[in-house]
């Protein structure tokens, strides 16, 4: 059993990991340099590309050294908690290699003087259009018919449960244990459906209203890039959504004994459910890139070189912590990487990091 | 509309929010009776404080060129006034007496300057929304 799960861990989630850590600046867009706001024409220069190509080797060196040392020492021991520290390990090497070119990025820009010699511009839209001609909102009816069918079902079925009923299975369906019949024990799978649709279209929401960010140097061709990104974004939560209601409703049916599953219908709601949220996540930001920088759109906008974004570097602590209390935004998109973050100088935003500090507390408290 | 504010310019930035939206009527860019967006939307679109959107939305409506109501929102004023008051005059005579005065020291003539002035009114096309 050892080696499969080896490989599995390996293949899932250490190598598209370190994949997506490496080539990260090729999901950047050319206005930032590992969280630095440079101007576009510089983006192609020689002393911004070594500060890429540095990283590039440093990464790929130190991230292929430790998985290599982890890696070792989890097969010697044969133990699999190794590899999920060597992640921990991973992520924090990240973080160091980003920083030294970060620092080494401010520092160019301060030496080049760039934010001298051009204007710091931000570009805004009037008319916000996200919805127009494509609205979602109706298709939000989907997950939510999935959550109605799985709770209806389970209220007709409640009364009619024997004493004990199963809350594991096995890979070909079996069941592995048991738990008393309470309302807890039968309703958790419909009020995870739930909360789950809940935050999915929170999420879905935050997509819609979200800053778009609009590059000074090209306005209309960053604006469309913008709207199809955000379009594929909120089509992911809505897919998402619904398949892992679907998900979680064909294991209700299996706890509620409605359907006696087989090999194949497990091995495909076991697949589609982990697949799709992973893989579509990875898909749409290979596709379209911070902000929708790697989209190709026809928009013949010449350059304008006498600009560059506003320079908001100090409000961004190492390019990664968003914290301005002049600024009403509450959903930022990440200076690195492809993705949002919240303003913490927002007080829901430091309400948002509170309560999740105290949650992990908690259900580290609760776990242990 | 696009919006290009400068963060290091002279001009304040509310005072080029406010312009850049008159500019943007005149120039048939906002039609009439386009909605704006709201004060919160502005100001997190633009990263300004929401103070600032409210005095520039407070001036443009004063001035007449938008209208605000509590349930739909800041919009261009539909039933925009073209007759010219008497003041109109009286205030554009003292604008152009500084602005003249700086280009004629700037060595600009005459001529120049009626043909900056002509190019730009060339392009005034004020436009009823659909």
């Amino acid at each position: 059993m050892f080696p499969i799960i080896f490989s599995l861990i390996l293949l899932t989630i250490y190598i598209p990991l370190i994949l997506l850590g490496i080539f990260m600046p090729a999901f950047t867009k050319d206005t930032l340099l590992f969280g630095v706001v440079i101007p576009e024409d510089q983006s192609k220069s020689d002393k911004v590309r070594k500060i890429r190509r540095d990283y590039t080797t440093n990464c790929s060196l130190s991230v292929l050294i430790i998985s290599i040392m982890v890696s070792g020492i989890a097969l010697r021991y044969q133990n699999i908690d190794m590899l999920l520290v060597g992640l921990i390990i991973l992520l924090i090497t990240f973080t160091i290699n980003y920083l030294y070119v970060h620092h080494k990025a401010k520092k160019l820009k301060r030496s080049e003087r760039w934010t001298d010699y051009k204007k710091q511009v931000v570009v805004v839209n009037t008319s916000h259009s996200f919805d127009k001609g494509m609205g979602l909102t109706y298709y939000w009816l989907i997950p939510v018919f999935v959550l109605l069918i799985t709770f209806i079902t389970t209220m007709i079925h409640y009364s009619d449960l024997p004493q004990q009923i199963p809350y594991r299975f096995n890979i070909l369906g079996d069941p592995l244990n048991y738990r008393d019949t309470g309302f807890w024990s039968v309703y958790l799978i419909p009020i995870t459906q739930g909360v789950m649709t809940g935050i999915f279209y929170g999420i879905y929401v935050m997509l819609k209203r979200a800053k778009t960010s609009i590059q000074a140097s090209r306005p209309e061709k960053s604006i469309k890039q913008n709207k199809i990104a955000k379009h594929y974004w909120a089509k992911y939560t809505l897919i998402t959504n619904s398949i892992l209601n679907l998900y979680l409703m064909y294991i209700q049916l299996m706890i509620l004994a409605i359907i006696s599953p087989t090999v194949t219908a497990n091995a495909f709601f076991h697949i589609l459910g982990v697949s799709v949220p992973v893989l579509g996540a990875v898909i749409i930001a290979m596709k379209t890139g911070q902000s929708g920088s790697r989209i190709k759109v026809e928009e013949n906008e010449e350059m304008n070189a006498h600009v560059i974004d506003k320079d908001d570097d100090r409000y961004w602590k190492w390019g990664l912590i968003y914290y301005n209390r002049q600024d009403p935004t509450l959903f930022i998109e990440k200076r690195f990487g492809v993705g949002w973050t919240l303003n913490f100088g927002h007080p829901l935003g430091l309400i948002a990091l509170l309560a999740t500090v105290i949650i992990v507390i908690i259900s580290f408290v609760f776990f242990m | 509309m696009l919006l290009h504010i400068q963060f290091d310019s002279e001009t304040p930035i509310y005072q080029q929010v406010k312009d850049q939206i008159i500019r943007g009527i005149a120039l048939g860019e906002l039609k009439l009776g386009e909605k704006l967006p709201s004060v919160r939307q502005l100001a997190a679109d633009i990263g300004i404080n929401l103070h600032t959107v409210n005095k520039v939305y407070n001036q443009l409506k004063s001035e007449g060129w938008v209208v605000i109501h509590r349930k739909s929102g800041v919009m261009i004023n539909p039933h925009l006034n073209l007759n010219q008051s008497s003041e109109a005059l009286e205030e554009l005579d003292d604008l152009l007496k500084n602005i003249t005065a700086e280009s004629f020291l700037k060595g600009i003539s005459k001529d120049e300057f009626i043909t900056l002035v002509e190019r730009n009114y060339d392009r005034y096309n004020m436009r009823e929304s659909e």
